[in-house]
């Protein structure tokens, strides 16, 4: 396989990676939730001031827009895998890389800094969503930085 | 050398890394079985430290959820009149007795879960108070609590439930148990409190006429169980009771991680083989795949000895490279997800001391390297036996 | 001065349930600075004779000394020895390690002799001096068949023996690239280095030195054949 194809594929595998963890692989609470026979339906994550006074309809919890953003990223990622695919110069393989290792980054700022997770280490986004985006991230934006100034270099 | 060898193994780049890879596997399993397995020791030591009581009376049907709660901190809700106490008190060979009032919380905070809250006597109790740190005021006011160890509230903090805001005065020590992600306050407080929820007021118009559990302490000398089966058969069907006995939950906490590490064990022992084997049959092999190459060592001025040495070069980066590689793949899988792995088991979660991963990290590597050593050695003998001539007819 | 003598070197094998003789009593020398030329037809014994001057086989009868001393007194660490830094070889076919560039599988005599100092500036100048500098780092499959066997012949010189000797060295190259070897041989005999070639072009070698032809395992005209 060339290097152009591995990139293409690596690139296709993060992307569906950054798609299914949150919402299947490691669901976050919701999704957990939504899967498990578990009773986590009453301990499941709830907005404030739901103190047993009822009336407010819940909304979703943070790490649902999480995965919402992953979601997105990982569509967004896939993309770039495609134009890989299509011939060019090695300035734009390595641009689609960068990118993709940009987006990376943006992938492990989502369920930390930039929307967040559940705070209680019990709840399966901290214990199981979290430590896998961030790990799938620091892999990616290692290959992908790599491979992009491999490409530079022609 | 070291160059060298490390062409020869990129040479044969796939061969080698599925090698490499047996090896990982081995390494893998060995240094996070005794990761886990360090941690689950640490945290059975602990409960069996920290359980503190004897015996737990608990209300008919709540035996397992007396446990869940202890163990991982599910929250629940139940109660027994708060007669039971006295009665417990007053039977013989019990020392101390110490009543306990369980509440679950609904959220404290947006996407936070559901909390055990835990209201202890604290002129009787023994439970609670020995793990509080030593900072704490000696007793609690109307509105303080402490907080365990995992919940993300810091001391001076407040925690929001029942319509009261709560002040945090101190923090639980980390227990590895379900007392990490409880709240702690006075029975009189949880009383007062019961009155905000419409659904136990219904039910418990005068909350001081009930508990969710007593502590029991038992005398000297006296086995639990027994003073245990005697409250039972005095009192049981009265005031309809169950028991917990806690030392019965670290046994059988205990077999099943024995049962556990020694699955571990054989699988690692297992891989070992395979791995072993499995380098033996390549290396093997090789010698005749490397006649050729080696010949040319030879003709060159390489002596015996030195192809038995690089041949051992070889064998031992692989080694060092599959039990790196599978050391590196354990704590990826085990660290960032500990949480995740010990609320799954339902078992303690404290984290094992840097020694011991450094002892097991360090265990798994030395028998990872000697792995592909050890399977090379009939091939360095053969090879330093003159089983290979250098000839100045090389084929294409 | 003689550099390497051979007395009487016999040398059988088996081939089924018969044996036969591929080097019958065979003498000569090779002396300081000499190029000697080995001819024969295929099967005649040239490549057994030249291993055994070299200790790459031992005899079953006769001895081969260099500087008068015997060879094969000496153990597997002195062979070694003796083929790393006192006589280079240049043996048939690809003799290259693939997984090394050129420059590495130049440098390796260097290094399998445990001498301090840097070997890539002196396997650098033997490249050069072959013409082979811009391929240092190159791998051998990306070499052709000329390529190949200069690059053997610098490894053969990296340890600076005295003596290089050569089976077939341009065995498998058109008559261009087979001239220009021998040239190349020529100029660096010319600098004081003996060489032994086993040919069977002896048309390559006419004019450059001492002819001796093999027949049958024997040498013709006389079973010893000294230095003229």
């Amino acid at each position: 396989m060339t290097n152009n194809k591995l990139n293409c594929v690596l690139c296709l595998l993060a992307g569906l990676l950054y798609i299914m963890v949150p919402h299947y692989l490691l669901p976050v609470c919701e999704f957990a939730s939504a899967g498990s026979s578990q009773p986590h339906g009453d301990s499941g994550p709830e907005m404030a001031a739901h103190d047993g006074a009822g009336g407010m309809s819940p909304a979703h919890a943070v790490c649902f827009y999480t995965a919402r953003a992953e979601l997105g990223l990982g569509l967004l990622i896939v993309m770039g895998a495609i134009l890989l695919a299509f011939p060019g110069s090695a300035g734009y393989r390595a641009g689609i890389l960068a990118l993709e290792a940009g987006a990376a980054v943006i992938g492990a700022l989502f369920p930390t800094v930039l929307i967040g997770v559940c705070q209680s280490q019990r709840m399966p986004c901290r214990a199981g969503t979290l430590p896998a985006l961030i790990i799938l991230s620091s892999l990616f934006f290692a290959f992908s930085a790599i491979a992009s100034a491999r490409s530079r270099k022609g | 050398m070291a160059g060298l060898a490390l062409a020869n193994i990129r040479a044969r780049g796939a061969r080698n890394l599925g090698l490499a890879a047996l090896v990982a596997i081995f390494s893998a399993l060995l240094f996070g079985g005794s990761v886990i397995d360090a941690r689950l020791s640490q945290g059975l030591e602990s409960l069996s430290a920290r359980l503190g009581a004897d015996v737990l009376i608990v209300p008919y049907g709540y035996e397992r959820t007396a446990k869940a709660a202890l163990l991982r901190g599910e929250p629940s809700t139940y109660h027994m009149p708060a007669e039971v106490l006295g009665r417990v008190r007053s039977f013989p060979g019990v020392a101390q007795a110490s009543p306990q009032f369980f509440l679950a919380s609904l959220a404290t905070a947006c996407c936070s879960e559901r909390v055990q809250i835990i209201a202890y006597d604290q002129q009787s109790d023994f439970l609670v108070r020995p793990w509080i740190s030593a900072k704490a005021p000696p007793t609690l006011g109307e509105g303080q609590i402490v907080a365990g160890s995992k919940l993300n509230v810091e001391v001076g903090g407040e925690l929001f439930f029942f319509g009261v805001v709560h002040e945090v005065v101190a923090k639980m020590e980390p227990t590895g148990m379900g007392l990490d992600t409880s709240v702690f306050l006075p029975l009189e407080s949880v009383y007062r409190l019961v009155g905000n929820i419409p659904a136990l007021k219904e039910e418990l118009p005068d909350p001081s006429g009930y508990i969710s559990a007593v502590a029991v302490k038992v005398e000297p000398g006296l086995r639990p169980k027994d003073v245990a089966n005697g409250i039972m058969r005095e009192h049981a069907i009265e005031f309809n009771l169950d028991l917990v006995l806690p030392d019965a939950i670290v046994t059988e906490t205990a077999r099943e991680l024995a049962g556990w590490a020694s699955t571990v064990r054989r699988l690692a022992l297992a891989m070992w083989l395979v791995a072993f084997l499995a380098l033996a049959l390549v290396f093997s092999v090789a010698i005749g795949e490397r006649r050729r190459e080696f010949g040319i060592y030879r003709l060159i001025g390489a002596t015996r000895s030195w192809l038995g040495r690089l041949i051992l070069a070889e064998a031992l980066f692989l080694s060092l490279a599959g039990g790196l590689a599978g050391i590196l793949l354990a704590s990826l899988a085990i660290f960032p997800f500990d949480a995740l792995i010990f609320n799954s088991l339902g078992l303690p979660n404290l984290p094992a001391g840097p020694g011991a991963v450094a002892r097991a990290a360090a265990v798994a590597l030395a028998l990872a390297m000697v792995i592909a050593p050890l399977a090379c050695l009939r091939t360095v003998l053969s090879v330093t036996r003159s089983e290979v001539q250098p000839s100045l007819r090389m084929e294409a | 001065m003689v550099l390497l003598e051979a007395k009487g070197l016999v040398k059988g094998f088996r081939r089924g349930l018969a044996g036969f003789r591929a080097v019958d009593g065979v003498s000569l020398s090779v002396g300081q600075g000499e190029f000697v030329s080995l001819t024969g037809r295929s099967g005649s014994g040239k490549t057994t004779l030249l291993s055994l001057l070299a200790g790459l086989l031992g005899p079953d009868g006769g001895d081969v000394l260099l500087r008068g001393r015997s060879i094969f007194a000496l153990g597997d660490a002195g062979l070694a020895r003796l083929r790393n830094r006192e006589i280079g070889f240049l043996p048939q076919g690809r003799s290259l390690l693939g997984n090394l560039t050129v420059l590495d599988n130049v440098r390796l005599p260097f290094h399998l002799a445990r001498r301090q100092g840097g070997s890539r500036q002196r396997a650098l100048e033997l490249l050069g001096d072959l013409s082979l500098a811009h391929l240092a780092g190159n791998r051998p499959h990306e070499l052709s068949g000329g390529e190949l066997r200069r690059v053997a012949l610098a490894r053969a010189l990296m340890n600076s023996p005295e003596l290089v000797v050569a089976d077939e060295p341009t065995g498998d190259l058109d008559l261009g690239t087979a001239a220009s070897l021998i040239r190349l041989i020529r100029d660096i005999n010319s600098r004081g280095v003996a060489f032994l070639v086993a040919t069977h072009d002896l048309d390559l070698c006419r004019g450059l030195g001492r002819v001796l032809e093999m027949s049958g395992g024997r040498l013709v005209d006389g079973a010893s054949a000294g230095r003229s």
